[in-house]
């Protein structure tokens, strides 16, 4: 058993009093000698396959979990373009018959058209003005010419 | 003599002397290991359960002892830690209180045929087994083993200047108790 209050550190140690206070607790006999060589027993027997078989199912679970954050990030990313492409029909594309019908239940693509329509209509009109405005500054003689 | 423990840690590095290599590990420790375990658990078929259990795990990860610490501040954290979490065990499989296990401890401490104290040695396991138990597992390296506070803070995790308050308080614990007796 240890001795204590052998060496005087500079760290506080209790002292109490002279009473003796050496360990109270036994081991049955040669106990030490035969723990050690069953631990010894043990250890030799440990079989290499469980170690083995531990790296393994460690392993599978790792890759198991890789693979799973994969799949999780490429149905993420499938699922976010799909939706893009729902949501993200080019200006230029956009004919009345390329619309579903469906599709023009969207408040956004209804938006949209409509905001395509007055475009149209407006350049429409300026067209028109135009028009109007050659044939009121055009005079009789050159009418005449170019019938 | 005893092995350097460079030249135990390189030898069980080698697989052609591994085995001689662990067993002068065995000689080294196991003592040392045993009682530290045993003041915490009492019992001398647990604290034989837990110290095979103890160097099995040493077996298996001694090839991942980085030598950062010391080799027998490691062995101390292993065993601290199956120390508690025995003790852990032991209060939530019974349900019952710090107290009622502290006081099994107590029993198992009387009722022992390994235990060959008198009056003042009972009386001090007694008081020291009324400390939470971390604060135990100080005391008892403090006290018992006389280890410096860096050595116990690397295997306990904790500060040094938590660890000098906590032994403080244990020790005054502790004396007002053998006073009272």
């Amino acid at each position: 058993m240890q001795s204590k209050l052998t060496s005087k550190e500079e760290e506080y140690l209790p002292d109490f009093g002279s009473a003796d206070f050496s360990n109270p607790f036994k081991v049955p006999e040669n106990y030490f000698q035969l723990a050690s060589q069953k631990i010894m027993m043990e250890v030799e027997n440990l079989p290499l396959q469980t170690v083995k078989q531990e790296f393994t199912i460690y392993n599978y679970t790792k890759i198991a979990a890789i693979l799973a954050l994969f799949i999780m990030a490429g149905a993420s990313i499938f699922l976010l373009n799909k939706t893009n492409s729902f949501n993200s029909y080019s200006i230029s594309a956009i004919s009345i018959d390329d619309i579903p019908m469906e599709d023009f239940e969207s408040p956004m693509l209804e938006e949209t058209y409509a905001s395509l329509y007055l475009t149209a209509q407006k350049q429409e009109d300026i067209l028109l003005d135009e028009e109007l405005l050659l044939l009121e500054n055009i005079d009789e003689k050159t009418l005449t010419e170019q019938l | 003599m005893h092995q350097e423990d460079s030249i135990l840690l390189a030898n069980f590095k080698n697989p052609k002397t591994k085995n001689q290599a662990f067993e002068s590990l065995l000689k080294k420790y196991q003592q040392r290991i045993y009682w530290h375990v045993r003041r915490m658990v009492v019992d001398h078929d647990d604290t034989n359960d837990l110290v095979q259990d103890i160097f099995i795990k040493v077996w298996k990860n001694l090839d991942n002892f980085r030598e950062d610490a010391k080799l027998y501040t490691w062995l101390y954290r292993i065993a601290s830690n199956e120390c508690i979490t025995f003790l852990n065990r032991k209060k939530l499989k019974a349900t019952v209180s710090f107290d009622d296990v502290s006081h099994e401890l107590a029993d198992k401490m009387v009722d022992s045929e390994y235990l060959d104290g008198n009056k003042i040695q009972m009386a001090l396991q007694k008081a020291i087994l009324t400390l939470p138990d971390k604060q135990r597992l100080v005391f008892n390296m403090k006290y018992f083993e006389e280890m410096k506070y860096e050595e116990i803070s690397q295997i306990v995790g904790t500060s040094v200047g938590a660890l000098k308050a906590s032994y403080h308080f244990a020790v005054k614990k502790i004396e007002n108790l053998l006073k009272e007796d």
